[in-house]
C-alpha cells in the first residue's frame, strides 16, 4: 500500500551539523506514527521537512508516492499544503490575540475552500468547532485568552479540519497541557484518526501517551532512527541499547529510586548513547519491528 | 520503603493553617486554604496537583518569596525550630539559601549568562560565608565533582554547557552552604526523561550522603512516587490527602487523586494500570 505521506531516506545538514540521516518513515490513513527522542534528536525537523519549511538534502519526501520536488507551483503545491496541517506546541502562542475563534476558524474556510456565503460559512464553523467537542455557540465569539490550553488545542485541531487536511503532524500537542485535560486532547485526535481516516505523525518525548496514541513508533537519536515498528512490540520488547534506556528511565511508580535494580548506570547510559551514534545496517525483529545494528 | 516515612516526632519543616491570598479589586483569591503537613528530616516530601492548585505558591511562602499580591494571611510556618513568618532583615536574608535552597522550573536560565560559573558560585560563598577566594574556588571543585561535571569547566560560561548541566550546576549552587531544606519546584520539566532520571537519581544519592530534605512539586506523578516518600495531593489550593507515596499510587483515598491517575496513560499500555490496581484491591 502506498503511503499518503512518507520520507524516503532523508538527510538534512546544517552547516557541519547532521541533523537527519537516512531517515525514511511512512504515514497511512487512519494511523498515526510516534516519533519520540530527546531533544535534539531531529523530530522536530522531520515534521519541518514534511511541511515544507527546509529543504532536505539528501532523499525525498513523497506524498501519494509522488516526489514533492516535483509538484507544480500553483495547484498541486497548494493542495499539499492544504493537505498536510500542523499542530504546535504551544497553544498560547498559535492563535493569534486579536481575532475571534470564530475568525480563526473562517478564515482558512474562504481563504481554502473558497466558502464566500456569509451563512453556508457560520452554519460550517460551528459544524467544525462542535467536531472538536467544543461548544459552539459560547466559543465561537471568545478570543484565545478566553480559552483554557486544551480548548485553544482544539481550535487548532479544528483549524486542520477546515482546510481539509489528511495529514496532521502534531508536534507535542499535549505537553503544554494540565494532566487532566491531556487525555481529552489525545482521545480527540484518536477519534479524527478513526472516523475521517486522518493520518498523524505524533512528534513526543512521552512514550507513555505515544503507545496510547499512536499504531506505530519510530525512536529517534542524533538524526537517526534506531528502532522502529509497532508500539506494543518495540515498547515491550526493545532491542537497541538506546530504546531500552529510554524506556528505563520513564517514570514508573512500580519502581522507587532506592534500590539498586532501577538504577541506571551511567557507564550503560554513556554506551547506549554511542551506539545510537554507530551506523549499522538495520535487523528485523519481527513482522513489523525494525532494529539499526548497534 | 525507607524507614523515614512518617514524619519525625520533631519534624523541620511544619505548615500549619497556610492561607495564601492573592489580593485583587474585586474580591481576594485564595491561592492556598489551611493547609498543613510537616516535612521531616532527611525525607522527600511531594506535592501534587494541576496548574494553579496552589503547590507553587506555598513553595514560594516557605521561603518568603512570595510578592504583593500575594499575601500570607493565616497560618503558621515554623522551620526548624523558627517561626519563618516572624524572621526579618538580616535573619531572613540568613534563612534563604542558608537554610532552604531553591530550584526553580527554569533553574538552568537562573545562571547569569556573562558570569563564569566559578564566579556564581564564588557569589553565594563569599557573600554567606564570607570565605577568600581560594576556599570559595576549592569548595566549588568539591561541589561540581558532587554533580558528576568535571571541576576544570568552571572556568566556563552558562551557554557552554547543556541543559541538564546546567540544572545540574544550580544543584550544586543549592548545596553550597548545607541547606537543610531544598524546594524544587518541577526542576526536571524542561528536561527529556534520561536526563530527569540520571539527575534525580543523584539528588537522591546525595540527599542520603548529606541528610538534606527536599520539598518536591511536579504533575507527574508517576514520577513523583518513585521520588518522594510521602506526597500530598492539592486540589484548588486545599491538601485532600497525604500519604505514603506507596499508598498514594496502590490505594489512593480521595477520589480526585484517583482521577489524577486516571489521566496518565500508562506506559504497559493496555496490561495494567493504577486504576485497574485500585479497583481490584477495593472490592
Amino acid at each position: 500500500m502506498t503511503p499518503l505521506l512518507a520520507l524516503e531516506r532523508v538527510g538534512k545538514r546544517f552547516g557541519p551539523l547532521q541533523a537527519l540521516d537516512d531517515v525514511s518513515i511512512d504515514l497511512h490513513a487512519g494511523r498515526a506514527l510516534a516519533l519520540v527522542g530527546e531533544s535534539g534528536s531531529g523530530k522536530t525537523t522531520c515534521a519541518r521537512i514534511l511541511m515544507l519549511q527546509h529543504q532536505p538534502t539528501a532523499g525525498r519526501v513523497l506524498f501519494r508516492g509522488r516526489d514533492v520536488a516535483t509538484l507544480d507551483g500553483k495547484g498541486e503545491l497548494l493542495a499539499y499544503r492544504r493537505a498536510v496541517q500542523m499542530v504546535f506546541q504551544d497553544p498560547f502562542g498559535s492563535l493569534n490575540p486579536v481575532h475571534t475563534i470564530f475568525h480563526h476558524i473562517a478564515r482558512p474556510l474562504s481563504l481554502h475552500a473558497g466558502m464566500a456565503d456569509r451563512k453556508a460559512l457560520k452554519a460550517r464553523v460551528m459544524e467544525l468547532l462542535a467536531a472538536v467537542e467544543l461548544d459552539a455557540e459560547s466559543t465561537a465569539p471568545k478570543y484565545p485568552h478566553q480559552l483554557s490550553g486544551g480548548q485553544r488545542q482544539r481550535v487548532n485541531i479544528a483549524r486542520t479540519l477546515a482546510v481539509g487536511a489528511e495529514v496532521v503532524l502534531a508536534d507535542e500537542p499535549t505537553s503544554m497541557l494540565d494532566v487532566s485535560i491531556r487525555l481529552g486532547v489525545l482521545n480527540l485526535l484518536e477519534r479524527m484518526k478513526r472516523e475521517r481516516g486522518m493520518a498523524f505523525l505524533y512528534i513526543t518525548h512521552d512514550i507513555a501517551t505515544a503507545r496510547y496514541v499512536a499504531e506505530e513508533i519510530a525512536v529517534m537519536y542524533a538524526g537517526r532512527i534506531v528502532e522502529w515498528g509497532d508500539t506494543g512490540a518495540v515498547i515491550d520488547s526493545p532491542q537497541h541499547p538506546y530504546t531500552q534506556l529510554l524506556l528505563s528511565a520513564v517514570p514508573d511508580p512500580e519502581r522507587p529510586f532506592h534500590g539498586e535494580a532501577s538504577q541506571l548506570q551511567s557507564d550503560l547510559v554513556a554506551q547506549a548513547r554511542d551506539a545510537a551514534r554507530a551506523t549499522g545496517g538495520v535487523r528485523q525483529i519481527a513482522g513489523n519491528h525494525f532494529v539499526r545494528a548497534a | 520503603m525507607s524507614p523515614d516515612m512518617s514524619a519525625t516526632p520533631e519534624p523541620l519543616l511544619s505548615l500549619q493553617g497556610l492561607t495564601v491570598d492573592y489580593v485583587g479589586d474585586r474580591g481576594d483569591f485564595r491561592a492556598v486554604d489551611d493547609v498543613s503537613f510537616d516535612i521531616g528530616r532527611g525525607e522527600v516530601f511531594g506535592l501534587a496537583g494541576e496548574s494553579g492548585c496552589g503547590k507553587s505558591t506555598i513553595a514560594f511562602a516557605i521561603t518568603r518569596l512570595h510578592k504583593p499580591p500575594a499575601l500570607i494571611s493565616g497560618g503558621e510556618i515554623r522551620f526548624d525550630g523558627q517561626d519563618v513568618l516572624r524572621l526579618d532583615g538580616e535573619a531572613l536574608r540568613r534563612f534563604r539559601w542558608r537554610e532552604v535552597g531553591m530550584v526553580f522550573q527554569s533553574a538552568m536560565n537562573a545562571l547569569n549568562p556573562v558570569l563564569t560559573v566559578e564566579a556564581q558560585f564564588r557569589d553565594v560563598l563569599v557573600t554567606h560565608t564570607g570565605c577568600s577566594r581560594a576556599e570559595a574556588h576549592d569548595r566549588a571543585v568539591e561541589l561540581m565533582r558532587m554533580v558528576d561535571i568535571d571541576p576544570k569547566r568552571l572556568s566556563d560560561y552558562p551557554h557552554q554547557f547543556s541543559g541538564g548541566m546546567r540544572q545540574r550546576i544550580v544543584i550544586a549552587i543549592c548545596l553550597a552552604l548545607n541547606p537543610k531544606l531544598i524546594v524544587m519546584d518541577e526542576p526536571t520539566t524542561a528536561l527529556d526523561v534520561v536526563v530527569q532520571r540520571e539527575i534525580l537519581q543523584q539528588i537522591d544519592g546525595l540527599r542520603r550522603k548529606l541528610g538534606f530534605s527536599i520539598l518536591f512539586i511536579t504533575h507527574d506523578l508517576s514520577l513523583m512516587v518513585q521520588f518522594c516518600d510521602r506526597i500530598g495531593v492539592m486540589l484548588k489550593g486545599r491538601l485532600v490527602e497525604v500519604g505514603a507515596a506507596q499508598q498514594i499510587f496502590r490505594a489512593p483515598a480521595h477520589e480526585y487523586t484517583r482521577k489524577l491517575w486516571a489521566s496518565f496513560p500508562s506506559v504497559h499500555g493496555a496490561r495494567r494500570t493504577a486504576l485497574q490496581d485500585a479497583a481490584e484491591a477495593t472490592p
